[in-house]
This record gives structure tokens, C-alpha cells and sequence, in this order.
């Protein structure tokens, strides 16, 4: 969420918002770097800036709720941490070492991006309440800010370790042994790592990274870290790409991967690159349901926790509705006309606000 | 939507029970709205009914979101691998209580658990997938193999990884000596007794051998224990002579400093049989006694001082927070192998302490393997641990299924076959569901006093 006050102009910026002067003392202190409304103003803590507010920009301020962070650049600023939503990131970098054809981020977005400070990042979690109810820490690929990484798991472990984690990773950089074995040792103890595996051998998998050598390190990665305990997500973005080999890719995890935590197959959101290769990439989500099944009960029947993410109910056999999860975060969340009709609306899951369109004419309610 | 409950006259009401633990007394003619569906939905009832998972109206796909964290938690028990593990590490005993089901047997020569057994028992023990371990030294008189206790700790903590474990000792407290208690108190090892009321009772229940009396003793060394700031807390048995001796018993464990105080019924089997005439009672002599003392214990924290009763904390932890509680009879399935396993002295493995005891009484049905060929894997993979788990689900069970009080319910079924001969309980009614049906009785016509009710909500927060 970003929202604007056109007359900050103090520099980059991390601070905790409080509503009323009784949270605001609290923070204070508490140690916190806080801001809070005062007649019009936003006032600064310990800095002591008092930045005049528009109309708006004071109303939309009563959105927020308190402990929420921000991270203030002239102009405006971007709500890092959203104290009212039950899920929030931890961004580290648009930057990618693979280059997906059915990435939703696009080249240009990737190529473009910095990198977050690690000063940044620790100065905001300091901020966080350790209360949070989950925590994605994502990217482009997290683990290209090298080392650094491991300074924040180890901060978050000693700190926020009852908070419940998902580093979204491809993996490469664990077939590192040194990597690994640090890795095991300071991330948190309910952080889950999810990697996608979007084929079976080097070719097809490569084919859609389009980064040589990636399924052999991603391989090697996992089996790095299988044997410790850590809580693997196996992550199968299923597109036209892989639809044909999903089978093999099932066989593959039975065979060599017993032990991950669970089997998510990740229904397509298309943006980015998605967008830009639809015609290559772009499977509906009943054509794409029924090709799966089958790998999806060899899993289950194989005493694997299968998860399905993005599929609406309508494309899902009545038989596997207890393995959807409503995936898609809220403001995202778009459905049809025919959904009105629909008398499994509240169980849906719904569709991504960039895609549902392309379901028009394919959906049909469930009486 | 009504969601599926079970239900009984209470009184001049109805109690409902569901699948969540959650609870509701209704009047008559509510009862029969609810069935009707003819309750306003704006109504109070309505609200009251639909946040405790009675009724819905969204699709049963949502409904079924919506709740099954609830449904999880109340069976958190099951998303645990063994954690309980008893080391019985030896048969002999000072004592002669009057109730002890193991004197019966014929196995009465002294014999302890060797340096071998204990390594490969705790071997075992280890290769339990859960984290969180508790080992618990048991007899006989457990410190009469002092040495074996010992062993099993250090050796434990050189092998035990990033494993935890949680020491306690269950004792008489009678050969315990100053270097016992120095070990323990650097190993975090804490301490249960046995303490059955004041001198009189204790010293009637709990003679120990060649005539001489406990009480003196135990109370002495409960005193160093807690000097020596080593955590100690007591369990009760009630004979027949107890049952005149509420509050005196419940005063005892005040003065003593223990805040929690677990009232246990007999388990009529072994020597206990034997002697039912003498010490044994009728479940309604036990409901009278329970319901006395519970009813004691809450007028005593009225006056501000804090103590529990054990079986009311783990009904009222389901009851109140939804929070299934892993007492291997209060569970389903029981914990039987799942939940606990008990290493006897002479190798053999047992599927939990009853187990063991049925086998001290000559009947070795309960044994699932021994430490020379089992692992932790063959023990979970054992018939025997599918037919205790299998037949100790209360929801599957005639009688039970559709017993108001099954959310927090178990059974046990060794107890059921050293009484029966069969691991299903078939009996209408039978010693330990009159009890358990009874408490329960107890316990939710307390929780219709206001000032009962916000007592027993501390208890479990
Ligand atoms: S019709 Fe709409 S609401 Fe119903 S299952 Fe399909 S996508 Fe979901
Ligand atoms: S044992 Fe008795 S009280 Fe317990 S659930 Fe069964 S029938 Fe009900």
C-alpha cells in the first residue's frame, strides 16, 4: 500500500505509526523510530519533524492500524508492514539469478531492481510486532543479498521465532554445502522454505528457468537441507509449459524427495513474462485440473501433504476440495458474473484481479 | 445448517456437545426451535449457537474451513509422535500399599534393569520423531536402581541431538539421599510422590514393608525437596477410607505447599481386586467424595488461594479452551504406543504403563516388542499398535459415539481387557464410565455457577 503526503521531504525514512498520543508514548518508550497525527501534522519520533498533512492524506491514515511501519522516500510512502493483515512480506530484491518464461515479474522490473539494504531490513524488523501471524520473506531470488541473509534469519530467530515463515526461494544457492549448513542453523523455527521444481531432469526443467545448471543445483540444494528437519515446500507452477511432464515430476518426488514437508501445485497468475508469453504459457485452470489429478493422488496415496493453490472450486473435482486453499491475497481476489450464482462463492478462493478475465465463458457456478 | 451434536437431559435443560468440544445448555422449547430451524438469526441464541460451531450458514466447504483449525486443535495430540517414554527400572519396592496392582503377580523377586537394556531403551526412545521428549523413571521404587537413572540421563543427553527432554521421577520418596537430590536438582529432574491424605490415611494406604509408616518420611523429604527448590508434585489414591476424608486430604496438600492435587479412583484389578471388600467403593460412594473435595477445592480459591484438581483441569482445557490435552486415558485414540511406551527392566516393551502392569499380573497381551530386536519403526508398525489406537476411538465406539460426553472422553483398553477379556468396552455401564460420566456430571453442573465457572476459566488460561 502506498500512499502519499506530499509534503515530506526529510529522505528515506523507517518508522511505526501510532494512532493516539497513549500508543505513541508507548513506542516511545519502547525505543521505537514512531510517527503519530497531531492537528494536521505528522510528528516524528525522536526526530522531532512535524510535516503538515492534507485532507486526504490524513483520512487515509485512518485506515492504518497502529504498529504498522512505514518506509517514508520524499513525496510518499509505502506501508512495509500492514499491522492489520494476517500475512506480510519481507521484500528483499526483484533481482533473479533464473529467468522464468511464466515469471509474473517482468525482465525489465528484474533487471531494474536494487537490492535491500540489510541495515534496512533489520531496522525494520525491530519494528515488528512479534506477534505477527505470518511473514513471506520473498524476492526475485532473496538469496542474492549473499550473506547477509543469514544476519537476518539469525535476527529473526533470536528475536521473532514464534512468528510463522515463508522464504520463497529457488534453491540454487543452498547446493552451496557452506551455505546450507549455516542456513540450517539460523533461520527461524517455523520458517518454511518453498522451492519450485518446474520439471523433472535438467532439460525441462532448465527449459523454463532458462538458467543452465538450475535443476541440478535446485536438486542439490534440496537434498542439502531434506535431512535436517527444515519444513520444505515443494512448489509446481503448472502451465502449458510442464503440463505435459507433471507426472514425471510427481515420480521424481517420490522417489528422491520423502521426507519434504508438502506438494503445492500453483495455479498461474499472468503478469509479467506470464503475459508477455501468454500463448506459450497460459493453461485455464479446468484444462490444467484434470491433467494433474491423477500425479495429485499418486502423491496423496504416497502419504504426501498435497496442497492446491489458485484453482477455483468450479475446476476442481468435489473430491479434492480439501486440498484447495484460498491462495490469493485479498485485494487481489476478482470473480466472474457467474459467480453470483454460485453456492460455493464463500469457499472459492476466487481468481487473481490479472487473470480472471481470461476464465470468461469457462467457469460454471455450482448450484 | 445444524452441525451434528450429541445431547442429554440436564437437569431442566439439555446439554449439547459437538466435534469442536464446544459446549451449550439449552431450554426445552429452544431445543426444539434449534431442531425446527425456526431460531431467529438475529437472535442472541442464534449468535451463541453459531460461534460454537451448532449451527451455519455458509456452504459446508467453508464451514469446513472455517473450523478445522478448531477441529486440529482439539486433537493436537495426534500431530505428535511418541513423547512420553517410561523406563521401569526395576520391580522391587519398599513399600506395601494397600492398593498396588503389581503384588499381585508372582514375579516378585527383585530384579533391576541392566546398563544394556537402558542404553538400547533409550536408543529407541530417541528415534521418536518428536522433539519435545519426557522420560520418566518408574518401579518398583525407582530409586532403589539409583545408578540405572543415572545412566539413562547422561547417557541421554550425550546422544540426544536437538532433541529435549524433560526428567521426572515418580518415587516414594523414602531411599531418597542427599546425593540423589544433588543430581536431580542439577539435571532439572522433577519429582512426583505419592501423598494420600493426612497421617492417619497415608500411613493406612501406604505402609511400607516390615510394618513401619511413610507419612513421617515423605512429608521430611517433600520439605528438602522444595528447600532445594527441585520441582515436586503429589498424586492422590482413593481407597475406601478415604472417602470420609475430603477435606483433611485437600488441607494436607495446602500445608505440604502443592497447588495441584489429582483425585484418582481405584483401578479395581490385581491386588486392588483382591482386596475390593476392604478398600474398593461403588462409583457413586467415588462421586459423592469427588464432588465434595472439587467442590472444596473451589470455596478454597473463592478465599484466594490457588489450587487444582488434575482430572477437572484436563476436562476443562477441552471444555473451555477447545485444547486437547495429551493424558493417554483422556484422549482418542488413547495414547497407548502413540502417545506413551514403557520400557520394563527385563527388555520387554510395553504399549503403556497398564501394559506393563497386566503383564507384572502374568498376562503379557500388551507387549509390542523388546529392546534387542524393535525399533521405533517396527513398535508404530505393530498390530498391536494399530488394534490399541484402532479401538480406542471413542467417536467409533457403541455407547460412547453418541455419548453427550465424548469430546472429552477416552477409554482404555487394557483396562478393558484385563476386566473383560475384550479391548471394546461392551459393558452398558461400566466402573470407569459411571466415574468418568460422573465427574463430568459433576464438572458441568459447576460451570452453571457464575462464580464456579470464572474459577475453573483461570485454571486453564
Ligand atoms: S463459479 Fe466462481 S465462485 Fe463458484 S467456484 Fe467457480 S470461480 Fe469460484
Ligand atoms: S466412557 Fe462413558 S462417559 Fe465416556 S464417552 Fe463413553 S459412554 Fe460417555
Amino acid at each position: 500500500m502506498m500512499l502519499k503526503f506530499i509534503n515530506y521531504s526529510n529522505g528515506y525514512h523507517i518508522a511505526s505509526f501510532a494512532k493516539n498520543e497513549v500508543i505513541f508514548n508507548k513506542m516511545r518508550t519502547d525505543g521505537y523510530s514512531c510517527f503519530t497525527v497531531q492537528n494536521y501534522k505528522l510528528i516524528f519520533f525522536p526526530e522531532g519533524w512535524a510535516v503538515d498533512l492534507l485532507e486526504e492524506e490524513n483520512q487515509a491514515l485512518k485506515e492504518v492500524e497502529d504498529y504498522s511501519i512505514f518506509e517514508f522516500n520524499n513525496g510518499s510512502a509505502y506501508v512495509y508492514y500492514n499491522a492489520a493483515s494476517v500475512d506480510n512480506a519481507l521484500f528483499i530484491t526483484n533481482k533473479c539469478n533464473s529467468n522464468c518464461i511464466m515469471c509474473p515479474t517482468s525482465d525489465i522490473v528484474r533487471k531494474n531492481s536494487g537490492i535491500e539494504d540489510i541495515n534496512n531490513l533489520l531496522k525494520i524488523c525491530s519494528q515488528m510486532p512479534s506477534d505477527a501471524s505470518h511473514i513471506t520473506i520473498t524476492g526475485g531470488e532473496p538469496f542474492l543479498i549473499k550473506k547477509d541473509i543469514f544476519i537476518l534469519f539469525k535476527y529473526l530467530k533470536d528475536n521473532l521465532n514464534e512468528i510463522d515463515y515463508l522464504l520463497l526461494t529457488n534453491g540454487r544457492a543452498l547446493s552451496d554445502r557452506e551455505y546450507a549448513s549455516i542456513f540450517k542453523e539460523t533461520i527461524p523455527s517455523k520458517l518454511i522454505v518453498g522451492i519450485p521444481l518446474h520439471g523433472y531432469n535438467p532439460d525441462t526443467h532448465d527449459g523454463i528457468t532458462r538458467a543452465k545448471g538450475s535443476f541440478n543445483q535446485t536438486m542439490s540444494g534440496l537434498k542439502n537441507i531434506l535431512d535436517s528437519g527444515t519444513m520444505i515446500e515443494i512448489r509446481i507452477v503448472v502451465s502449458r509449459l510442464n503440463i505435459g511432464f507433471i507426472d514425471k515430476i510427481a515420480d521424481l518426488i517420490i522417489k528422491e524427495l520423502k521426507g519434504i514437508y508438502i506438494v503445492r501445485f500453483i495455479g498461474l497468475e499472468m503478469l509479467g513474462n506470464a503475459r508477455i508469453n501468454l500463448e506459450e504459457v497460459w493453461i485455464d485452470y479446468k484444462e490444467s485440473f484434470e491433467l494433474i489429478k491423477e500425479s495429485i493422488k499418486k502423491l496423496v496415496m504416497h502419504g504426501f501433504n498435497v496442497g492446491i493453490y489458485n484453482y477455483p472450486l468450479c475446476c476442481v473435482d468435489r473430491s479434492y476440495w480439501a486440498l484447495c486453499e484460498k491462495s490469493i491475497t485479498d485485494y487481489k481476489i476478482r470473480y466472474l458474473e457467474e459467480c453470483d450464482e454460485c453456492s460455493k462463492k464463500d469457499a472459492c478462493g476466487g481468481m487473481f484481479s490479472g487473470t480472471f478475465r481470461l476464465m470468461k465463458g469457462k467457469i460454471n457456478a455450482i448450484k | 445448517m445444524i452441525v451434528p451434536f450429541n445431547f442429554k437431559q440436564f437437569g431442566n435443560e439439555i446439554l449439547l456437545t459437538n466435534d469442536f468440544g464446544r459446549y451449550i445448555f439449552l431450554k426445552k422449547h429452544e431445543f426444539e426451535q434449534l431442531l425446527n430451524k425456526q431460531i431467529d438469526k438475529d437472535s442472541k441464541l442464534y449468535k451463541c449457537l453459531e460461534e460454537n460451531y451448532f449451527v451455519f450458514d455458509t456452504s459446508v466447504e467453508e464451514f469446513i474451513y472455517s473450523s478445522k483449525q478448531e477441529l486440529r486443535s482439539g486433537k493436537s495430540y495426534l500431530f505428535a509422535a511418541t513423547s512420553l517414554h517410561i523406563f521401569v527400572v526395576t520391580n522391587f519396592c519398599n513399600a506395601e500399599c494397600v492398593y498396588c496392582q503389581a503384588q499381585s503377580g508372582n514375579i516378585h523377586t527383585c530384579k533391576m534393569m541392566s546398563e544394556e537394556i537402558a542404553k538400547r531403551a533409550v536408543d529407541i526412545a530417541l528415534q521418536s520423531p518428536q522433539k519435545e521428549l519426557t522420560f520418566e523413571f518408574q518401579g518398583g521404587e525407582p530409586l532403589s536402581n539409583f545408578e540405572i537413572i543415572k545412566y539413562i540421563i547422561d547417557y541421554s543427553k550425550t546422544k540426544k541431538a536437538n532433541k529435549k527432554i524433560q526428567y521426572s521421577i515418580v518415587s516414594n520418596l523414602t531411599l531418597l539421599t542427599e546425593e540423589m537430590m544433588m543430581f536431580f536438582k542439577e539435571n532439572n529432574v522433577s519429582v512426583s510422590t505419592s501423598l494420600d491424605g493426612n497421617c492417619d490415611l497415608h500411613n493406612i494406604n501406604r505402609p511400607l514393608a516390615k510394618g513401619r509408616t511413610s507419612y513421617e518420611i515423605v512429608k521430611e523429604k517433600m520439605k528438602l525437596l522444595n528447600d532445594n527448590d527441585i520441582n515436586i508434585g503429589a498424586i492422590q489414591t482413593t481407597t475406601k477410607k478415604s472417602l470420609d476424608y475430603s477435606q483433611q486430604i485437600i488441607d494436607e496438600y495446602l500445608e505440604s505447599g502443592l497447588t495441584d492435587i489429582f483425585i484418582r479412583p481405584l483401578t479395581p484389578l490385581g491386588h486392588a481386586l483382591d482386596r475390593w471388600e476392604n478398600i474398593g467403593y461403588t462409583p457413586q460412594e467415588f462421586l459423592v467424595f469427588y464432588e465434595k473435595c472439587l467442590r472444596y477445592i473451589l470455596d478454597k480459591n473463592k478465599e484466594g488461594i490457588w489450587i487444582r484438581e488434575g482430572h477437572a483441569n484436563i476436562f476443562l482445557s477441552k471444555i473451555i479452551n477447545g485444547c486437547g490435552i495429551n493424558y493417554m486415558e483422556l484422549r482418542s485414540p488413547c495414547g497407548a504406543a502413540v502417545g506413551q511406551m514403557a520400557y520394563y527392566y527385563d527388555g520387554n516393551i510395553f504399549t503403556c504403563d497398564e501394559g506393563r502392569m497386566l503383564y507384572e499380573m502374568g498376562d503379557d497381551s500388551f507387549k509390542i516388542g523388546d529392546v534387542m530386536n524393535s525399533s521405533y519403526d517396527t513398535l508404530m508398525d505393530s498390530k498391536l499398535c494399530k488394534t490399541v489406537c484402532k479401538y480406542s476411538i471413542i467417536e467409533d465406539i457403541p455407547q460412547c459415539c453418541d455419548c453427550v460426553y465424548q469430546p472429552y472422553c477416552g477409554t482404555c483398553p487394557v483396562i478393558n481387557y484385563a476386566l473383560d477379556n475384550d479391548v471394546i468396552n461392551r459393558r452398558r455401564r461400566s466402573y470407569r464410565c459411571q466415574i468418568y460420566k460422573g465427574m463430568l456430571d459433576i464438572i458441568f453442573g459447576l460451570l452453571k455457577e457464575e462464580e464456579y465457572l470464572q474459577i475453573m476459566r483461570r485454571w486453564v488460561q
